[in-house]
């Protein structure tokens, strides 16, 4: 059975060649699949974009084949790594003497398990060297639109009303996902650093 | 607009916000580059899953042959493929032929008015004759005369000889999609207008709104914006500036344009679709022009009129004026009413 039936969804449409749900798919991975080049070739923009479209392109011919038991982020970030290594052997070395922190096997196994109402058991990760570019990768392996909202509110500084209009949905419904974006994130926190962020006073009770 | 987020927003009673923010925001990629991936990867896209959709055909293809077989024993029947209607035709101008696959035959007939099209259609326009077809899944394709072309699936036909005009229409409630192979290579559509037109060894895209992109066997994938036209000639491709949307070479779609009924509408939308036909812009004086336009109810045709006289039968008795420049169409409240 599929664990990720929403990412397996798309993938079919993908195949059943649905126009708007391609816009969605390459608006919503491509800027993923760039930061988790970018993290794997030394900050190498032109790199990390050439990569991603390598990505996206190999993706576009195999997506009959994803299965939805991994997300499809997790998907392309392993088509990504191969990119990566395929790409030339002395970029492969120094991707594999550059290890971001989302490539440790246990905090990469704890960020790939989140699902959208994740209850992990806390894993135990005492690195937190990078600190600020770990919280950038747990917003990149949020389910759907979590990181973008996440980010809109707290470093763009929109409002819910303005959320809402970005996200084309009724205030309550983007005051909700906010909430479950909070969730979530807290949940992708405590699985990859073993922390646990305290409650907030206020705004963390929109379930 | 943007607020920038304040400690009072942001306190440390909101851990998530604090480290969010501390954070910043993540890297993008370049508009540009990202727009560039884009079509590279919609072009593996589509290229990969008309590849999926030929291949099922071949395996459909061979099990059907292979089930004639073994039902039949030592007589081979070759079996049509079921009649799939990708298309209608809905105008037909001088004599427009189709040949069509019937058993091991193929019938030839003429085309009058609306008529069904299926896979494997051949169309033939002589130098009298144009014609417009309606696809199914929501293009619009005109050709021109002198043109031969084949309907191949519901997304793509194969252009041999002439020109044709597609028009995507983005609000169809489906998403359009269609490819014309020819000789040289493939185009595809962005949401767009364009030209396709082959000649002996050379072939010429000319994009008149949107985009569209060509890719050849041997030449990599072009993205040809408005206004753009690419001519291929061989395995040599040259993209420069086309000629205007209003240019008299586009005339001839306007030959063959699907009939607009402006029978209750308004001054307004016969004006936007004569702009849209015609690649003027329409300009109107000022917004009070605009509203009168609006609320002006039209009836009558202005069916097979040309562009001057389809403009003087819209807005007799609006109470509006135009002018007529070689770029666009200037609406002014009409002084002998004021």
């Amino acid at each position: 059975m599929a664990e990720h039936p929403q990412d397996l969804q798309l993938a079919r449409r993908l195949v059943a060649g649905d126009e708007r749900e391609f816009t969605r798919f390459f608006d919503e991975y491509y800027p993923r699949v760039f930061r988790f080049a970018l993290a794997r070739l030394r900050r190498d923009t032109d790199a990390a974009d050439e990569m991603a479209q390598r990505t996206l392109c190999r993706a576009a011919r195999k997506l009959h084949l994803y299965r939805g038991e991994a997300s499809l982020f997790t998907w392309l970030c392993q088509i990504c790594r191969h990119e990566i290594h395929d790409h030339a052997e002395s970029l492969a070395r120094e991707a594999a003497r550059f290890v971001s922190v989302d490539e440790d096997p246990t905090i990469r196994a704890a960020l790939e398990s989140l699902p959208a109402d994740a209850h992990s058991d806390p894993v135990g990760v005492a690195n937190r060297a990078d600190v600020l570019r770990l919280v950038q990768v747990v917003l990149d392996y949020l389910p759907a639109g979590y990181g973008n909202a996440l980010e809109w509110k707290y470093v763009e500084g929109l409002e819910v009303n303005e959320i809402a209009a970005r996200l084309q949905v009724t205030p309550l419904a983007a005051e909700s996902m906010l909430a479950r974006a909070r969730r979530a994130f807290r949940e992708g926190w405590l699985s990859v650093t073993g922390e646990r962020l305290p409650d907030a006073l206020a705004g963390e009770s929109g379930s | 607009m943007n607020h920038k987020p304040t400690n009072s927003t942001r306190s440390m009673s909101d851990p998530i916000g604090e480290l969010v923010h501390s954070a910043g925001p993540r890297a993008l990629p370049d508009a540009e580059r990202m727009a560039q991936a884009r079509l590279s990867v919609h072009t593996e896209w589509r290229s990969s899953l008309e590849s999926r959709l030929r291949e099922r055909r071949r395996w459909l293809s061979a099990a059907a042959v292979a089930a004639i077989s073994i039902g039949v024993g030592i007589v081979v029947l070759l079996q049509p493929a079921p009649a799939v209607q990708v298309a209608t035709t809905s105008r037909i101008v001088g004599t427009v032929t189709v040949q069509r696959p019937a058993g091991t035959d193929v019938r030839t007939a003429s085309l009058r008015g609306e008529e069904r099209l299926l896979v494997g259609d051949r169309l033939k326009t002589d130098a009298e004759s144009r014609a417009l077809i309606r696809w199914e899944r929501g293009a619009v394709v005109r050709v021109d005369q002198h043109s031969r072309l084949k309907l191949e699936s519901d997304r793509s036909l194969r252009l041999e000889q002439g020109a044709l005009y597609v028009e995507v229409d983005e609000r169809a409630g489906i998403a359009p999609d269609i490819t014309v192979f020819t000789a040289l290579g493939t185009v595809r559509h962005v949401g767009t207008r364009f030209e396709v037109r082959v000649t002996e060894g050379a072939m010429q895209v000319r994009v008149r709104d949107g985009t569209a992109v060509f890719k050849g066997e041997s030449l990599a994938a072009t993205l040809i914006g408005a206004g753009q036209q690419l001519s291929i000639n061989g395995d040599q491709a040259r993209l420069e500036q086309g000629p205007p949307a209003a240019d008299s070479s586009w005339e001839w779609t306007r030959r063959i344009a699907p009939d607009f009924a402006i029978e209750g509408r308004s001054v307004f939308d016969a004006l936007e679709w004569l702009g849209h036909e015609s690649g003027l812009d329409i300009r109107y004086a000022d917004d009070a022009v605009q509203a009168q336009a609006r609320t002006a109810i039209l009836h009558g045709s202005i069916e097979g009129l040309a562009m001057r006289e389809a403009l003087i039968a819209v807005l007799t008795g609006s109470g509006l004026s135009f002018e007529l420049a070689a770029d666009r169409v200037e609406i002014h409240r009409n002084p002998e009413r004021t």
